[in-house]
């Protein structure tokens, strides 16, 4: 087995901006517990992050959302079966964030052949502020079970 | 009708939080309004007390896009108030990252924000699925060398961390540069193709009399380095720029305004920059602005677009020159003694003019920044521009008078994160 038989999981998020945080604790967590794929940290602009599905057959993307739900949820999407839904098109640089990143991929015919997304609700993503402690609870939550084979 | 409010409460296709208002009362537009309301992040104040070092990299984080010409910017400044020069392969190491964050900004704000406001799409998503696939793709492709000259030289993609006063932590092998040099020869083409893509669009024919200021440098396109001159006859060093610039609070936007000292507005980024150097850029940047009609005194601020493109072409036949004459340096960064000292720089960021100032205490400690970004300079040319530009289509519908209001803002390609340090549209008819 080689890291391209594992799946790329790219962590998406401004580390220094609260919970928008999760995604890149998530895969800097893959980093430390030795996760055999390739793990990759974006600040989520769509057109940085379309360019990384190239050649793959399986991506992670892993990014703090805010739909309402409890902070510390953790929601999935398969980005194949639908449309995301809008909570995942935050105000990230320049208006273009993982919504549509896999949207533009998607008229691109650039998705890979598998593409799942994990967003962990935040609360606070204010400049300064640290994650939440049920949002840290969340992110080691997704290194376990990304860990997992 | 003659009476009524136009207004967006959040612009799309912008970086940060913004919005706009036309108030037209008796069929004349009687103010326009370009507020940013995304909250002040005290990045001045908040610089105050820490060391000279950190300042490049903490005001990187003003912006994601453009995190190089902060640190331009900052170090350039610290170094004046040390009175160190940075000279020679590393001076040239730094112009080298300085092109790959043009070529990265220019091509994201050119391919994937404007220009839908051209071709009539709601934004790269519906134009890449209406038959414009093959122009987004080759836009995303020339857009990674951009990333790869920041990753190179900056350490990494987002927020580089190897510029430091002085230098930089590690400088790269002559050896080094083969695979990035080869993904820039290929990227030059690429850049060819983006310049026509964009000159095939159709431009509203509008212009204005800008006073367009930019650095000028006697042997370089502005970008590093360089006294500071308009079109209007200024030309000074960057040290009397408070005698000649000034910002101002306005009650609409959470961002200072900036203003010549007389009061009036000026256009600072790649319009001023191409009209006021055109000769400085390379040959084949030059004959791709001749080849698809882009005159050199360009007042129409919609070619800004394709004056991008022109630049981008120009920042990867720069970084291919450096890449060549390049050797290795003895050291990678100046040595030298914190001081007591002030320091000012202006940069070329890719939106426009980015000065700072600082003013350092005898252990480098920072006692007073002060920074200026390009998109508060441009506020009030924004401001003036809607209210040139609108005024014959204020008969049409509200739509339509949005979308050329967008327009005309995305031209500026502004960053409201910097300047708060973007957009509703809001037009008042009474």
């Amino acid at each position: 087995m080689t890291a391209a038989d594992h799946p790329l999981v790219i962590g998406v998020g401004n580390i220094y901006a609260g919970d928008d945080a999760a995604g890149r604790h998530v895969a800097q967590g893959l980093r430390d517990a030795g996760f055999p794929g390739e793990v990759v940290e974006s600040a989520g602009v769509a057109a940085d992050l379309v360019p990384l599905f190239e050649t793959r057959d399986h991506v992670i993307l892993v990014d703090a959302c805010r739909s309402g739900a409890s902070p510390g949820t953790i929601h999935r999407f398969d980005a194949l079966d639908a449309p995301l839904p809008p909570f995942l098109s935050p105000l990230s640089s320049h208006g273009y964030g993982v919504g549509e990143a896999v949207e533009l991929a998607r008229a691109l015919d650039m998705l890979p052949a598998r593409c799942e997304v994990f967003a962990i609700e935040g609360a606070c993503f204010d400049m300064g502020t640290q994650m939440a402690p049920a949002v840290a609870e969340a992110v080691e939550h997704c290194i376990a079970e990304l860990m997992t084979p | 009708m003659n009476d009524k409010v136009i207004k967006v409460d959040m612009l799309a296709r912008v970086e940060g939080e913004g919005a706009f208002k036309v108030v037209v009362r008796d069929g004349e537009i009687v103010g326009t309004e370009f507020r940013i309301f995304e909250p002040p992040r005290f990045f001045e104040a908040f610089l105050q007390g820490r060391d000279h070092m950190e300042a490049p990299d903490i005001t990187a984080r003003i912006c994601g896009i453009c995190p190089v010409a902060y640190q331009m910017s900052s170090v350039h400044a610290m170094e004046m108030a040390l009175g160190i020069t940075v000279d020679g392969p590393l001076r040239d190491l730094r112009r080298l990252l300085y092109c790959g964050e043009w070529i990265e900004s220019h091509i994201l704000h050119a391919a994937m924000l404007h220009a839908p406001d051209f071709l009539g799409y709601a934004g790269a998503i519906e134009m890449a699925n209406d038959g414009h696939g093959d122009a987004v793709k080759l836009a995303l492709e020339y857009k990674k060398a951009g990333n790869a000259i920041v990753t190179f030289v900056g350490g990494r993609e987002i927020h580089p961390i190897n510029v430091r006063v002085g230098g930089f932590y590690k400088v790269p092998r002559k050896t080094d540069f083969a695979p990035l040099r080869e993904q820039l020869l290929k990227a030059r083409d690429l850049a060819e193709k983006f310049v026509d893509w964009t000159a095939s669009f159709t431009f509203p024919d509008k212009e204005r009399d800008y006073t367009m200021v930019s650095l000028s440098h006697p042997d370089e396109y502005p970008m590093n380095e360089g006294r500071v001159v308009s079109s209007k006859g200024l030309d000074i060093d960057v040290t009397d720029w408070p005698a000649h610039f000034r910002e101002e609070h306005v009650a609409h936007s959470n961002a200072l305004q900036g203003f010549m000292v007389d009061g009036s507005s000026y256009l600072c980024g790649p319009v001023p920059r191409f009209n006021n150097a055109y000769d400085l850029l390379s040959d084949r940047a030059k004959a791709a602005a001749e080849r698809v009609g882009l005159p050199r005194d360009n007042r129409n601020p919609y070619r800004s677009i394709t004056v991008r493109a022109i630049e981008g072409l120009y920042a990867v036949d720069e970084a291919l020159r450096i890449i060549d004459a390049y050797e290795e340096p003895d050291a990678p960064f100046v040595a030298y003694e914190p001081r007591a000292g002030v320091g000012m720089a202006a940069t070329e960021a890719p939106r426009g003019l980015l000065f700072h100032r600082y003013e350092l205490n005898d252990d480098g400690s920072i006692k007073t920044a002060l920074i200026v970004p390009p998109t508060s300079q441009n506020q009030p040319s924004i401001e003036e521009d809607l209210q040139s530009f609108i005024g014959d289509i204020l008969d049409q519908p509200d739509e339509d008078i949005l979308l050329l209001c967008e327009q005309t803002i995305r031209n500026y390609d502004p960053c409201i994160s910097c300047a708060t340090h973007f957009l509703e549209l809001d037009i008042d008819r009474g």
